[in-house]
């Protein structure tokens, strides 16, 4: 395999992981945002 | 005698044009750290180092060279990257990250310039390994750019690190044309409201990278050097009673590995290594990496923007290259000066402390795919 056919492979595979990683990571936010909300008395503690 | 003033004037005999072109080089970096304060804190021990790496049979070099040895001890075994991750996680505030998760994905859109320019490399001839070394100076992110290259393309370590210092410190001028280019007026008035009272709990942010190291190691473990001590950083920044690691962190530790990091890649900038044609065209496509990764995400927050009710102002989308904060501040100045009532500075801040994230992942997925078609673990 060429290198410009591994160039290519590289994006096809690696842009959507990417993308789904940082979904995954989006989701987590949220999900932990859900689970851990926020209380206006933390700073003061 | 003879042999004497042979020794004594070893330096003149020795000295090659190149040479001279590197000393101007290095007080060109110099220069543009001191006076222009572009990245002084690293162009400037490079600019130096590379000073010294080009002397005559200079001793700074050279297998028992101190820059030498600093080469072997701190960059060969990726220990000064790896550190300054700490530093930079330490330094990252993600609440405002954490508080708009969408802006996330502009993370991930931003890194687009490292895969095109991976693709344009190897159309020029460079091979996977090198194509890969230098799509990542897109990455925008120094630690990351000298990793990968430590791993694929040590030789070509010196103008990689400068190509991608270089254009850090020069996204001020390279990312308002292309976005001007890219979008409209109109949509570079967009305003998004920033609601200030819906704070992040501190769960959240402990919670958080934790779970980013976890589930990026399983995905791609060759990433856990990368994303592991930069998350170690941020935690050390959120956890309570560990203020003075986090201190040391953002300020001894930073300081320190940067200056030692600085003048290691300068000892590497060897004239007859550096100067040639190769080192012109990483350059060259330093600069396309960094005009492709904004308009990645430009283009993917106007793209957004034809579903979303509430539209997104297309110029936060390039602050997803991970220039940071330099990225967040430059299109939050551009908000402004479109609309002087336009404040963008926490959105383009979010967008911009997700490239962090996402240069790094970006990185990891190159690292496990190439690393796997050459056989590199």
């Amino acid at each position: 395999m060429n290198s410009v056919s591994q160039a290519l492979q590289l994006m096809g595979i690696g842009l959507p992981v990417m993308f789904i990683v940082i979904l995954l990571f989006i989701g987590a936010a949220v999900v932990l945002k859900k689970i851990f909300p926020y209380d206006s008395n933390e700073e003061k503690e | 005698m003879e042999a004497i003033i042979q020794d004594l004037t070893i330096g003149f005999t020795g000295l090659t044009w190149k040479m001279i072109v590197m000393w101007l080089i290095g007080l060109t970096l110099m220069y543009l750290a001191v006076v222009k304060d572009y990245e002084p804190l690293l162009l400037m021990p490079i600019g130096f180092g590379a000073i010294l790496a080009n002397i005559p049979f200079s001793s700074a070099v050279g297998e028992a060279g101190p820059l030498t040895t600093l080469l072997h001890a701190g960059i060969s075994n990726e220990m000064f990257p790896v550190l300054i991750f700490v530093a930079v996680g330490a330094m990252c505030d993600f609440t405002p990250l954490l508080k708009m998760p969408f802006m996330m994905i502009f993370g991930a859109a931003a890194q687009f310039g490292i895969f095109a320019t991976i693709v344009i490399a190897a159309l020029i001839g460079f091979p996977i390994n090198e194509a890969a070394a230098i799509g990542i100076i897109g990455a925008a992110d120094g630690p990351t750019t000298i990793y990968i290259a430590n791993k694929f393309a040590q030789d070509l370590l010196a103008p990689l690190s400068v190509a991608a210092y270089s254009y850090m410190a020069l996204v001020p001028i390279i990312q308002p044309p292309i976005i001007k280019l890219l979008t409209t007026k109109k949509e570079r008035m967009i305003r998004m409201p920033y609601t200030a009272d819906s704070g992040v709990s501190k769960k959240v942010l402990i919670a958080f990278p934790i779970f980013v190291t976890l589930a990026a190691g399983v995905i791609a473990p060759s990433s856990v050097a990368l994303i592991g001590f930069l998350m170690f950083g941020n935690l050390l920044r959120v956890c309570s009673g560990v203020e003075k690691l986090s201190t040391a962190a953002q300020n001894e530790l930073s300081n320190l590995v940067t200056l030692l990091l600085g003048i290691t890649i300068g000892g590497t900038m060897a004239a007859e290594g550096f100067l040639n044609l190769k080192t012109l065209m990483i350059m060259g496509l330093g600069l396309v990496a960094f005009i492709f990764d904004t308009a990645g995400g430009v283009l993917l927050a106007k793209f957004l923007n034809l579903f979303l009710k509430e539209k997104v102002n297309p110029m936060v989308g390039a602050a997803g290259i991970s220039a940071f904060p330099m990225s967040g501040r430059v299109i939050a100045k551009m908000a402004l000066k479109e609309d002087k009532g336009n404040y963008l500075i926490m959105q383009a801040i979010g967008a911009n402390v997700s490239g962090q994230i996402g240069s790094i992942i970006a990185g990891g997925v190159v690292l496990a795919v190439v690393g796997s078609m050459l056989g590199i673990r």
